[in-house]
């Protein structure tokens, strides 16, 4: 009984985790695109203003960037510390 | 590629406020009594890659903007009101190619950064919580911009 409750928490987390990082890394990926791609624009309108809107550009894109890795911490908890930790929990009913 | 100003500008402006979290952060294990030399390796691997991480999306960003090199569009057009037909924009070339040089970037640089995670989590030479944190010191440096740039100014 025990070995399947650990088989099912092992195989919730990896699923759990993969789900995480994937979704997770999708809304960055987007908005990252999508700000790099305007700010082209705005380089192409105004040439003469690349190097503040490469500074803001950098800036935002590290900003966008914590969400996906907000996930793959989690992520990496759900893989690497929450399996011991629910088992021990289980352990002790 | 020749590294341009913005983005040495913005990279040692990172480095700097990492390193300066870092060392607080180092403080706060000292503090509660939790620290060792993995601390102190997990400190640099962290931190160091939180670094990296923000110089190569930098110069990412740089070759991005550089897609947009000769060609200029005419400056934006002054709104009629009419708003019963929206305009649709099409994207250049240069756009897109921009747009996927980021996109392929963010998917390399986001392998890369779950790499060292495992790294730091596995490896016992490295304590994982304080690498792990280092990974968020940019944001944090970020949002704390302008709060000190206010507190230079004296407002």
């Amino acid at each position: 009984m025990l070995t399947i409750a650990a088989a099912i928490i092992l195989g919730c987390c990896a699923l759990g985790a993969g789900l995480c990082t994937g979704i997770g890394a999708i809304g960055p990926g987007i908005g990252e695109g999508n700000a790099v791609a305007k700010s082209c624009e705005a380089i192409g309108r105004q040439p003469e203003s690349k190097g503040a809107v490469t500074s803001t550009m950098i800036m935002g894109c590290a900003v966008a960037e914590t969400t996906g890795i907000y996930s793959l911490v989690i992520s990496i908890l759900l893989i690497f510390v929450a399996p011991s930790t629910f088992i021990n929990i289980l352990k002790s009913l | 590629m020749k590294v341009q100003a913005p983005v040495k500008t913005e990279t040692r402006r990172i480095a700097v406020g990492v390193a300066v979290l870092s060392a607080l952060m180092l403080i706060v294990f000292v503090l509660i009594g939790r620290f060792d030399w993995t601390v102190l390796w997990g400190t640099l691997l962290g931190g160091g890659y939180a670094v990296l991480n923000f110089f190569l999306m930098a110069l990412t960003v740089q070759h991005a903007a550089e897609q947009m090199n000769g060609v200029t569009l005419p400056a934006e057009e002054e709104e009629t009101g009419d708003e019963t037909q929206p305009k649709q924009k099409e994207e250049l070339p240069q756009q897109k190619m921009a747009r996927s040089i980021v996109q392929r970037s963010y998917t390399l640089r986001l392998a890369l950064t779950a790499l060292v995670a495992v790294i730091a989590v596995k490896v016992p030479l490295f304590h994982a919580v304080p690498a792990i944190v280092a990974f968020f010191f940019p944001r944090i440096v970020i949002t704390a911009q302008p709060l000190l740039q206010k507190l230079k100014k004296g407002e």
